[in-house]
């Protein structure tokens, strides 16, 4: 297996447009940290802006602002892509064949190509995280934050201030990221399943990265009331309140639990059809 | 010696072998389909080894006291029946054949309400380099991606070294296939893909015959190069080169030669001829007739998924009734010809003529030729395996034609 898993990993990232998506997973956190300071803090413009606004108090919350972003679409794309490629790229090439012929188990190389998916987006995650973090020490330095309260227009408490130590900071900083990471396993499990359905990459990767835009448009529709909870998107921002609200969420347990569900069943999909499939590429 | 018991139990242990791995002839050499060894399995009532078999030998008493001849052993399918037949001493016994490297039996495989295989049941013994051939849309690739695992029969079995093919299965390590043309990761250099493709279940590159693939191949110092660079001959070696990689006992080739320009299709003909006299089995299909005809011993003729024919080529060719005569007096010939009896349409053909013969023998056709003063240079079967092949489809016969 683990033979399986090194040569899925060498075809996944010896990948031309890997070098591509390296240099913007690096490249945008320092861009958009550039951009941050290059503004300059504007609290009353930045109001309700949450982890940007936050983020001019020291550089350890540039990286979860960056991953705020990131992880709406650049890292949405680039899981569709893992994903989407995985089986349907090789039977594009004609090389799946070849795979195949092999004593190998079909199950033994999904699973494969699976974890491979799933170590990349969460190296993809990491490094936007570590990006993001250099980028901001290096513009806002190293420093605690202190949040300030919320009040309301009579003049009472909504929410009452809060300090967040360094030391504090940089833990929710490795919470958050590994969430983040993990909040992709739904999108590659269906990617996966999507993959093994056709032989055309685009295809999966299109049907993939729509399924995120369908359950993010969905998400927002609050008459969908309970509905939305099994949404794979609709936890994806728990994290946050990590940071803004200084408080472990309980959607951050809920947020597991979905994502462990979306990878059983479609993940478990995958497994059978792929098994069954005939190959005819 | 004569053991008893349940058929799949006690009988297949004593005769040291599982009866759902067999493959079965009829006296003309028919290879008869799944729906037999159904028959089979359900009615034997005891094996009997008479003391001049040799092992895998044995005789099948059925429950309505047919004998049918069990032989394992590298026996011909010929010397086998007629073995069988006079030892058993039963006439209209059968023949079962334990020890193809290739057995299909009763295969179907159906695409919606699109049949691609019907009910195939074919052979290929140790040795022999065997020809798949049929029209497009025969069923030949259909065949070939079932017999690697690739694809799920609708109806039938097919085995390799006597077991059962399931994807990913055990004895694919011992089968070399290229399917339809070869294709790699286009990314990765011509080594790089060897390398991943070796290692990726466990094993390591040193025990394999990298050496002697690479020189298969011949691509030099292009093999470091990106697989897109290659051209399709290119990566047709480098096809070779992987599949020689683990020195497999059964190569299967489906038209290693398409696509490919005139130097190139010589250079893996070559490659072939070479491979097939090292021992190794073959299964080839190919479009190009001359090619099977200088390639192989046998062939295996597909038309609508369905058996046309099987065989020797040989016989192939000479089942057709025709026989190519080369002389030194073209037109003297062909009147000496005409006006023999068993002898049909007499055309010209090449440097010779093509002689139907109905009834007459060649050695008749021969003595006519030198007895009129006619110089007899060549007397082959049917010129061509086109021919033959074009014959037999234009028959469309419903009951498959067994040669040799």
């Amino acid at each position: 297996m683990i033979a399986l898993v090194g040569a899925e990993f060498t075809k996944a990232v010896r990948r031309s447009r890997s070098l591509f998506f390296l240099a913007a997973l690096v490249g945008l956190p320092a861009l958009i940290t550039a951009a941050l300071h290059a503004r300059g803090a504007r609290p009353e413009r930045d109001a309700g802006e949450g982890l940007f606004r936050l983020a001019h108090s020291s550089g350890l919350l540039v990286p979860a602002a960056v991953l705020g972003v990131m992880s709406g679409f650049l890292l949405v794309v680039i899981a569709g892509m893992i994903a989407g490629e995985a089986v349907a790229g090789e039977a594009a090439s004609g090389n799946l064949r070849y795979v195949l012929i092999r004593p190998v188990s079909r199950a033994r190389l999904l699973v494969a190509k699976a974890i491979v998916s799933g170590v990349l987006i969460w190296v993809a995650v990491i490094l936007v995280a570590v990006a993001g973090l250099v980028a901001g020490v290096s513009l806002f330095g190293w420093h605690a934050v202190s949040v300030p309260g919320v009040r309301s227009l009579t003049g009472g408490s909504l929410a009452t201030g809060f300090q967040l130590s360094t030391g504090t900071l940089l833990t929710r900083l490795v919470v958050a990221t590994a969430y983040v990471a993990f909040g992709f396993t739904g999108l590659l499990a269906m990617g996966t399943l999507f993959s093994t359905m056709t032989d055309t990459p685009a295809g999966a990767i299109g049907a993939t990265v729509g399924v995120y835009i369908v359950s993010e448009i969905l998400d927002g529709i609050t008459e969908l009331g309970r509905v939305r909870y099994g949404f794979p998107t609709h936890y994806q921002g728990a994290w946050e309140a990590l940071f803004t609200e200084n408080r472990y969420s309980h959607d951050l347990i809920a947020g597991l639990i979905v994502q462990l569900a979306y990878l059983a069943v479609f993940g478990g999909i995958a497994l059978w059809w792929f098994r069954r499939k005939d190959i005819r590429s | 010696m004569i053991v008893e018991g349940q058929i799949h139990g006690g009988l297949a242990d004593g005769l040291g072998m599982a009866l759902m791995e067999v493959i079965a002839f009829d006296e003309d050499g028919n290879c008869l389909g799944g729906s037999f060894m159904d028959y089979l399995m359900a009615t034997v009532v005891r094996a009997e080894r008479p003391t001049s078999a040799r092992p895998g030998e044995a005789a099948l008493v059925l429950a309505d006291g047919t004998v049918v001849g069990f032989v394992g052993g590298e026996c011909a399918e010929a010397s086998v029946t007629a073995q069988a037949l006079g030892w058993l001493g039963a006439p209209g016994a059968l023949v079962v054949s334990v020890d193809a490297v290739v057995a299909v039996t009763g295969l179907s495989k159906t695409f919606g309400d699109v049949v691609a295989v019907d009910d195939l049941s074919f052979a290929v013994e140790p040795g022999q380099v065997c020809g798949l051939l049929g029209p497009n849309g025969a069923g030949k690739t259909t065949v070939m991606r079932i017999l690697v695992g690739l694809e799920h029969p609708t109806g039938g079995e097919s085995h390799l070294f006597g077991t059962r093919v399931s994807p990913g299965c055990r004895e694919l390590s011992r089968v070399g296939a290229m399917i339809e043309q070869a294709a790699f990761v286009p990314y990765l250099s011509g080594m790089a893909n060897l390398r991943l493709w070796w290692e990726a279940n466990g094993s390591r590159l040193r025990d394999a015959d990298l050496d002697g693939a690479l020189a298969v191949a011949g691509l030099g110092d292009a093999v470091h190069r990106k697989v897109r660079t290659y051209s399709q001959g290119m990566k047709q070696r480098l096809g070779f080169a992987r599949l020689l990689l683990a020195r497999p006992e059964l190569l299967i080739l489906d038209e290693p030669t398409n696509g490919l320009d005139p130097g190139e299709i010589r250079e893996i003909r070559e490659l072939i001829r070479r491979l097939t006299e090292s021992g190794s089995t073959v299964l080839l299909s190919s479009h190009h007739l001359t090619e099977v005809e200088q390639t192989c011993s046998h062939v295996v003729v597909m038309n609508r998924g369905r058996l046309a024919a099987s065989g020797t080529v040989r016989d192939l060719m000479g089942s057709s009734g025709r026989v190519y005569v080369e002389v030194d007096d073209r037109a003297r010939a062909r009147a000496v010809l005409e006006g023999m009896a068993g002898v049909g349409r007499v055309v010209a053909d090449g440097d010779g003529l093509g002689v139907e013969l109905h009834q007459g023998r060649r050695s008749d056709l021969v003595t006519a030729l030198v007895g009129a003063g006619v110089r007899v240079e060549t007397v082959t079967g049917a010129q061509r395996l086109e021919d033959a092949f074009l014959d037999l489809l234009e028959s469309g016969t419903e009951r498959p034609r067994v040669v040799g």
